[in-house]
């Protein structure tokens, strides 16, 4: 694999984690309101958001480590994780490493969810919707595929498809429970 | 193993008791994630292949001429890196940075000259060649 391989692929990991990320979210949401799509149990959709979320850390992992071993940036292994101190475009590649991190500490608590208890454990996922945010701006500002229609395509249905998440899982908290009489 | 599967040959043992509806439709509610997750595994290789395969073939136009740019450190030098790809990348925000590029006859030095908002730039390089527009990709 040549060193462009490596730029390539970072990129296109980056765009595929993007969608995977959102998807993620949306599963999220949905396993939250219940609202699973077909003859989906509540349960299944939780555990589809568990497994894709892994996959979600290997697409990551590879997405990082491209871009690190691409010669022809400077990011840096601390960069990965230390916000801003990227030389090469210091505030996208910061943006990218916030994400890192919120969704490292999302991650981390949901493993040790047994042991932080239900409060810690339900606080900290409420980072996730700060972590999708800061991917998004990453890949807005460290991308320059915009200009391919497809990339934008999927950058915008993305936003939409969280957007719409976020907006339902709004209106379910907004909706009073009803009692039965 | 699904055990609701009720195959030719196959005798239940005495006392087996087939499971109620809640346990199939857990049973059901696993299978469904199994088959998604990996259907979603095999569409995100699938994906990031078609991905990179797609940047690594579109190029933009400057990249007819084998040039490369490496970014450029605080000081603003680079060095100039041979691995004979047809892209041409300029990663450096600095407004004028003297750069070193390497085509296939040799090596010639330049200076680029790239906006800091950073999609694009022009570049010129020495010994006569012809100037090269390119982008940050």
């Amino acid at each position: 694999m040549g060193a462009a391989d490596l730029w390539f692929l970072s990129r296109g990991s980056g765009l595929v984690l993007l969608v995977l990320f959102s998807i993620v979210v949306v599963l999220g949401v949905a396993t939250r309101t219940g609202s699973a799509p077909g003859r989906w149990p509540r349960f299944a959709v939780a555990e589809l958001h568990r497994t894709l979320s892994l996959f979600a850390v290997s697409l990551l992992a590879l997405h990082v480590v491209t871009a690190i071993l691409d010669p022809f940036v400077t990011i840096g292994w601390a960069a990965s994780v230390l916000p801003f101190a990227s030389p090469y475009r210091t505030v996208a590649i910061g943006l990218g490493a916030l994400a890192v991190d919120v969704a490292g500490a999302v991650l981390v608590s949901s493993l040790l969810r047994q042991r932080l208890g239900q409060r810690t454990w339900r606080a900290v996922h409420w980072l996730a919707y700060l972590a999708w945010p800061l991917a998004f701006l990453h890949s807005l500002t460290a991308g320059n595929d915009l200009g391919i229609w497809w990339v934008t395509l999927t950058e915008v249905g993305s936003a939409v498809a969280v957007a719409t998440a976020v907006l339902a899982r709004l209106f379910s908290r907004a909706q009073p429970a009803v009692r039965p009489s | 193993m699904d055990h609701e599967d009720e195959r030719p040959g196959r005798v239940r043992l005495p006392g087996y008791e087939s499971p109620g509806p809640a346990a199939s439709s857990r049973g059901d509610g696993v299978r469904r994630v199994r088959r998604a997750g990996n259907w979603t595994a095999a569409a995100l290789i699938a994906g990031v292949a078609a991905a990179s395969g797609y940047f690594a073939h579109h190029q933009p136009p400057a990249a007819s001429v084998a040039t490369q740019a490496r970014p450029a450190s605080a000081s603003g030098q680079a060095a100039a890196s041979g691995h004979g790809t047809t892209a041409a990348r300029l990663h450096s925000s600095s407004g004028s940075a003297p750069v070193v590029t390497s085509g296939g006859s040799g090596v010639a030095v330049g200076s680029a000259v790239g906006s800091a908002a950073g999609p694009a730039g022009t570049g010129s390089a020495g010994g006569g060649a012809a100037s090269v527009a390119w982008r940050d990709n």
